[in-house]
């Protein structure tokens, strides 16, 4: 039938049409006009909505930053919130182009999600926390404790290990938004809440009375998070790990947001490399010469942003810990811009 | 054939595209290619995209270790088990609270649906502003109720539980009671109880076989209820009580032993009993007002007796108009059970299309194989709603 | 002495019925009182509305708490409230007893609560309250409460307590329900994160809606017919834009995508009498065109304009103009050419499949030179659409020498058409520079000219009952013409479109909506070719249609069912055809007889979107819950819930009352 030709002819074509090329976000991107980030539904100090949707966090920063590489201008970002679940869905299928989301590095999700992690922008750990009055010291007094937890973490994965590493038992009881999960903890349903450290501490100053809660001393993992980019396209993952390289040189050379114009005229090769007046260090990136300064003018340094966003000054407070440049003795350690 | 030509000349066959046999054929091959083609297609994409993104991808994450806890497992389960074992917890605790949600409903929906037609105005109104409430709100937002609202409102205390006879506790983190531990002879009684279901099924083949044959009449129901439950029951006493009870015991966090109930658990159950029921209410009383008056009349002018008349008039009548709605409502009820997720209940959405999800990040073959639980479930149910429909069809003459 | 008095048969006056049985009291007899059991009923009824109604009424109207911007005018009278119930704990001869230790903690407790409240610099203390406030020092009776506890000094406790009777009297009085976290919520649970000033767009649609619907419900009004078209096909357009915004590439897109459907429309309408006639040769070609001409034009606008607005590579708008503009100017020209045009029209189908033959090479071509990154425009659409509308606009001439006025209306389309492509492809400025065409910067001139309309507002921000509404309409429009298709195809005779149907049905029905909307948001975007991807709303609205139009399928079945067989067999002795007769004689009889079945599905269809909540989209129940998990203000649960499920009640009880009414209403059309 002549019909039943067409159509298989057609779909013979499209079965072959379809082995797709390598893709390069940068020149979507540059097509579309602004950066699209994944972001989280409302995690303070790393990524959060304000009333009026701004979002700020140090997370958003990665995006505003590579915006500012690329486009000149930090502003053109959109933003996708994310649950857990569809984070890596999203930047699978392109939704989102990169998804700084606090999110966890770890061999699976490198390897067997099609995932490509840049670089970290936040070294955090695991922690509990618990209400004073229960008189719990130690992660290993809480036999038996029910535990709430956010669902598809490493989170939930870590604090099986460790309560099965030593030993005693736990009763999960897992929710789909962090938000919920704070609220299980605070309603009572749960003895102990855990996530990342520096989480504790940006929830525990929303609780209803925060005195009242405890951060046991033990960090149960290490929880390097850092921008997630989509495998196969290195010249995008270039792209957002220099941005955050860029933004810790900076810190190391002493360039902030206030000085960066006066930093033009410094004679350090570093700094003049760095800010695009000597050498070609943007175009290798397929980027303009003064990416880094936009970067630096226009988002600020490493240490700004830390400041800005979960600093001693901010209700997080954090101190800055192993997120100090590794000249402070740190764990923050950009590689050279030459 | 030869009558045929006397008619006239025949008019000339049609071409080949006025045939209406061909021309159905030519559309269904469209049809058919281009729901071949779509499925070509994604199919296609699918696989591109995950090669182009180096996702794993089959069934091997099955016999993978799951590695995460889950916080109610009728089966053996801990974290060094597989994701495949993860799978078949989750669809446990989702076929348990479905049958225990069926089972209140049906109870609740029962009465509720005979109390909407009681006679009694305070009653039927009662019963008519359940139903017309519940029914027409959401479910997902009677769950939170039942959740956040009023279950997040118990004693927040470990020791401050609503305490029954120091055998139940209740507290925010759930219902706590003692749990049966059967001693070995206990399996008497469970071989009592299901040899008096075989010996009943029997009881019934021959009594009616007698009556048939005889006209006499043999009082099978309350021999039943003797050979099922009184036997069982008697054997219970005379072995004297072969049961432990687990009593719940209060630990430094909660309490120990016994059977809990986590507030997920109770709040979906109710959720999903207390909306179903409303819908099963209507059902009940549809059926019961279908059932004609005359049949009652008609039933008493022949000598029957009021129970009988209830019995062997009105109940099979009002059944069958009752059975289909009220499966579909079952259905319904098993698929709504997956709301469980919204409030961390660990059934297969949850902790399959979930965690297990997230963890492995296969979303196809995962969503896939949860779909096909449901479906295979739904299937099932109207296969066997069709063979009942079938068995119980009116058969006119 | 009585005296007896004797009436002949049949001439006894009526007696009025007895008192019991008359009356309120004989109705109260008859309805609650009739038997032991019935008693009994009542009774247990009467104690259950005595559980139930006075506290409810009691939390939700005389305690509550409605003014004030804060939530510390919920706390404060709540916090009384638990100090004073913590008190009735104490047992003032035991002070200092472990037993009650953790009552004598909370007095404390609570009480230094609501005074740290009370005391703090600029607390939103109400008139009545800072009164009170004023006769009592509240420190220093907190004090002399913690002394007396400390010191185990039932007798200073007590004073110190009754001291505080005006407080607690005040905090009983407002202990109930917090409406305030409902009047402070109130603008996210109605319309979500929607921007302030843009809130206008919202109602405007709302507005019209109503204005639109309400002669529907007015048996009066003529042509319902035509509104209903509106409401079903421009109002979904105008609220779509009044709700998205409308950008400079709207604007520029609209006049393609009229002319795209426009043109699907002339080839569909110029093939459809001639698919009915079967009398000539063309009828292959028409099925060929009916065919494929609906694929290409349905991709091309949408597809198309993308490609306008991103910019598409310039090969794929060389071949799209050459085509454009070379297939139809040869069928126009061999119309005037007189030997050409008789040529023509006698091998027609073979130069309508050397057309098409030419559009599909340039329909697979395009396709396996696929660039994956131009955008969510595949460059072959672009290059085929208008070869597929000149096809579209040239088929009437294939088979009816005589051009009827369809034909003519193509004929005098096709110009402006051409001329419209020329101009916006190429256009006077970039004339041959299609490798620059880059419309968010190389506009034509004209088009740079027209500024945003409407500022578009991102999907992430829509929410509240708004959204809810929004996914509603769109599930109910959606589901009725797919579940008419689809019953329809569930009772057909050929047996492979009724297995492709009965297989679409029970899979959508087998599997929980829960999954499917997980589906649309974690599978869907793997099932798309690289690059292209929807917004999270859209695949949720494709889900929920999908859904909800197998369910409407079994309805619209059972009313196709319930239609006699011999309306069927009358409609084909009428010699009407399968379209025809269900158009005109089936469906509306059984699409009239399901109604309340439909109507039943769309309170379906209403409640589920509350679980659009879980992919993370914030419909009535959705913000309700935002709001109920913030962490400012924990603990007002119950008031959201009430207020949504309220929400809800109001449109689904509303809904189903309207369905039996009108099942009422169809019932005595039935009576003979």
């Amino acid at each position: 039938m002549k019909g039943l030709k067409i159509v298989t002819v057609g779909a013979v074509l499209a079965f072959a049409a379809s082995g797709a090329a390598n893709a390069a976000t940068l020149d979507d991107v540059k097509r579309k006009g602004f950066v699209q980030c994944g972001v989280s539904q409302g995690l303070p100090g790393f990524s959060n909505p304000d009333e009026k949707g701004n979002w700020a966090g140090i997370d958003v920063d990665v995006c505003r930053g590579m915006a500012a590489a690329i486009f000149g201008d930090a502003k053109k970002v959109k933003y996708t919130p994310l649950s857990a679940k569809e984070r890596f869905t999203a930047l699978q299928s392109g939704e989102v182009d990169v998804l700084p989301r606090n999110t966890t590095w770890t061999l699976v999700r490198d390897t067997a999600l099609g995932l490509d992690f840049t670089t970290i922008n936040f070294y955090d750990g695991q922690g509990f926390m618990v209400r004073k009055a229960l008189g719990v010291k130690a992660a290993t007094e809480l036999d038996g404790a029910s535990v709430c937890v956010q669902i598809g973490t490493t989170t939930e994965l870590n604090l099986s290990d460790f309560f099965r590493a030593n030993n005693i038992s736990f009763k999960p009881v897992v929710f789909e938004k962090a938000d919920e999960v704070v609220a299980a903890y605070d309603a009572g349903r749960c003895d102990v809440y855990t996530t990342d450290r520096s989480g504790l501490a940006a929830q525990r100053t929303k609780m209803k009375n925060p005195d009242e809660h405890l951060v046991l001393p033990e960090v149960i993992s290490k929880e390097p998070l850092g921008p997630v980019v989509r495998h196969g396209d290195n010249n995008w993952g270039d792209i957002v790990r220099w941005t955050l390289y860029a933004m810790l040189e900076a810190e190391e050379l002493g360039v902030d947001s206030k000085n960066v114009d006066k930093m033009k005229d410094s004679k350090n090769p570093n700094i003049r490399r760095l800010l695009g007046v000597e050498g070609e260090m943007g175009k290798n990136l397929g980027l303009p010469n003064d990416w880094a300064f936009n970067i630096v003018k226009q988002v600020g340094n490493y240490g700004e942003s830390y400041e800005r966003n979960v600093g001693p000054n901010t209700p997080i407070a954090l101190a800055r810990g192993v997120n100090k440049l590794w000249k402070d003795g740190g764990l923050m350690y950009p590689m050279p811009v030459r | 054939m030869a009558a045929e030509a006397d008619i006239g000349q025949a008019p000339g066959k049609p071409p080949i595209w006025n045939d209406p046999r061909y021309r159905a054929l030519f559309f269904q091959v469209v049809v058919l290619g281009g729901i071949i083609f779509f499925f070509v297609y994604i199919t296609n994409n699918t696989l591109a995209n995950l090669e182009r993104q180096g996702i794993a991808s089959g069934f091997g994450f099955l016999s993978r270790t799951a590695g995460f806890d889950i916080s109610m497992h009728l089966i053996d389960w801990d974290e060094e088990m597989t994701y495949g074992r993860a799978f078949t917890v989750s669809v446990i605790n989702t076929l348990l609270v479905s049958f225990l949600g069926i089972v209140f409903a049906t109870l609740l929906g029962f009465v509720m649906g005979v109390a909407r037609l009681s006679r009694n105005w305070l009653i039927a109104k009662l019963s008519a502003v359940y139903i017309e409430t519940f029914r027409n709100i959401p479910l997902l937002l009677q769950i939170f109720f039942w959740y956040f609202g009023v279950l997040r409102n118990l004693p927040e205390s470990v020791r401050e539980s609503v305490n029954v006879f120091d055998l139940a506790f209740l507290n925010r983190r759930g219902l706590f009671v003692p749990s049966p531990q059967a001693e070995p002879a206990f399996w008497v009684v469970i071989v009592l109880f299901f040899g008096g279901i075989v010996a009943s099924i029997f009881l019934a083949r021959w009594a009616k076989q007698r009556q048939e044959a005889t006209g006499q009449y043999f009082p099978v129901l309350s021999t039943s209820a003797g050979l099922i439950l009184g036997v069982p029951i008697l054997a219970f006493i005379v072995l004297g009580f072969p049961i432990n009870w687990d009593v719940p015991e209060l630990g430094r966090f909660n309490f120990s032993g016994g059977a809990e109930l986590i507030p997920e658990f109770v709040a979906l159950l109710l959720a999903l009993s207390v909306y179903t029921a409303s819908f099963i209410a209507e059902i009940v009383r549809a059926g019961i007002l279908s059932v004609s008056h005359g049949q009652t009349e008609a039933a008493f002018a022949l000598g029957l007796r009021p129970n009988w008349t209830l019995r062997l008039i009105i109940i099979p009548q009002a059944l069958r108009v009752i059975i289909p709605p009220l499966t579909s409502q079952y259905l319904n009820l098993t698929k709504n059970s997956s709301l469980a997720a919204a409030i961390a209940y660990p059934d297969l959405i949850l902790v399959f299309a979930g965690t297990v999800l997230m963890q492995t990040g296969q979303a196809v073959e995962v969503i896939a194989m949860a779909m096909a639980v449901y479906l295979t479930i739904s299937l099932l149910i109207s296969a066997l709603m069709n063979w009942y429909n079938k068995k119980i069809a009116l058969v006119e003459r | 002495m009585a005296e007896t008095q004797t009436y002949a048969p049949g001439e006894h006056p009526d007696l009025a019925p007895p008192a019991s049985t008359v009356g309120v009291i004989g109705w109260f007899r008859a309805n609650l009182f009739s038997s032991p059991l019935n008693i009994a009923l009542t009774a247990f009824a009467i104690f259950l509305l005595y559980l139930l109604i006075p506290p409810v009424v009691n939390w939700a109207v005389t305690t509550s708490v409605v003014s004030g911007d804060t939530r510390e005018r919920c706390d404060m009278g709540r916090q009384l409230s638990r100090m004073n119930g913590a008190m009735s704990l104490v047992n003032l001869d035991q002070l200092g007893d472990p037993a009650q230790a953790k009552a004598e903690q909370e007095v404390q407790d609570f009480f230094g609560q609501f005074v740290t409240r009370a005391t703090a610099e600029g607390a939103d203390v109400p008139g009545d309250l800072r009164d009170i406030l004023g006769a009592v020092d509240v420190k220093e009776v907190q004090k002399a409460i913690g002394d007396a506890i400390s010191n185990k000094d039932g007798g200073a406790l007590q004073a110190n307590f009754a001291a505080l009777a005006p407080l607690v009297d005040w905090g009983a009085a407002r202990n109930g329900a917090c409406w305030t976290f409902i009047r402070i919520w109130f603008k996210q649970i109605i319309y979500g994160r929607y921007p302030d000033q843009e809130l206008w767009r919202i109602n405007l649609a709302f507005l019209i809606l109503v204005v639109a619907a309400i002669p529907l419900f007015i048996p009066q009004v003529k042509g319902k017919i035509w509104i209903g078209a509106f409401l079903l096909i421009i109002y979904p357009l105008i609220a779509t834009y009044l709700f998205a915004g409308i950008t400079r590439q709207d604007i520029i897109a609209w006049p393609y995508r009229l002319m795209g459907w426009a043109a699907l429309a002339l080839a569909a309408l110029s093939v459809l009498p001639q698919f009915m006639k079967f009398r000539s040769w063309s009828v292959p070609v028409a099925i060929i065109l009916l065919v494929f001409v609906p694929l290409w034009g349905l991709s091309a606008p949408s597809t198309w304009t993308a490609g306008l607005i991103y910019g598409a590579p310039g090969w794929s708008v060389a071949v799209s103009v050459l085509l454009t503009i070379v297939a139809p100017l040869v069928a126009v020209g061999a119309l005037f050419v007189g030997g050409l045009r008789e040529f023509v029209f006698e091998r027609f189908w073979l130069i309508c499949i050397g057309v098409g033959l030419i559009a599909f090479i340039g329909f697979a071509f395009p396709l396996l030179a696929w660039d994956p990154l131009a955008g969510p425009s595949p460059p072959w659409a672009m290059a085929v659409a208008p070869a597929a509308l000149a096809l579209a606009a040239i088929a009437p001439w294939g088979y009816d020498r005589s051009v009827g006025p369809v034909g003519r209306l193509a004929y005098l389309l096709l110009p402006v058409y051409l001329i419209a492509v020329f101009l916006t492809l190429v256009g006077p400025p970039d004339f041959l520079n299609i490798a620059a065409l880059d419309w968010t910067a190389n506009a034509t001139p004209f088009f740079r000219g027209v500024a945003q309309v409407l500022p578009s507002v991102e999907t992430p921000l829509w929410g509240g009952l708004f959204l809810t509404l929004v996914i509603a309409g769109v599930g109910i429009v959606a589901s009725l013409p797919i579940g008419v298709v689809l019953a329809l195809g569930r009772r057909s005779t050929m047996p492979i479109v009724r297995a492709v149907c009965i297989a679409f049905i029970e899979l959508w029905r087998g599997v929980p909506l829960i999954s499917v909307l997980f589906m649309a948001s974690v599978m869907f975007p793997l099932f798309l070719p690289e690059g292209m991807n929807f917004d999270k709303l859209v695949r949720a609205l494709v889900g929920v249609a999908l859904f909800s139009s197998a369910y409407m399928a079994e309805v619209v079945r059972g009313g196709l069912q319930a239609i006699p067989k011999g309306q069927y067999e009358a409609a084909e002795a009428m010699a009407l055809t399968f379209w025809k007769s269900m158009w005109l004689v089936i469906l509306p009889q059984a699409l009239k007889l399901v109604i309340p079945g439909i109507v039943n599905t769309f309170i379906g269809l209403f409640k589920d979107t509350t679980l659009v909540l879980i992919i993370g989209l914030f419909d009535l129940l959705g913000a309700v819950q935002l709001a109920a998990t913030n962490q400012r203000w924990l603990g007002f649960a119950v008031e959201g819930y009430v207020f949504a499920g309220l929400g809800f009640w109001v449109f689904c009880f509303g809904m189903s009352r309207y369905s039996i009414h009108i099942e009422r209403k169809l019932e005595t059309g039935h009576k003979r």
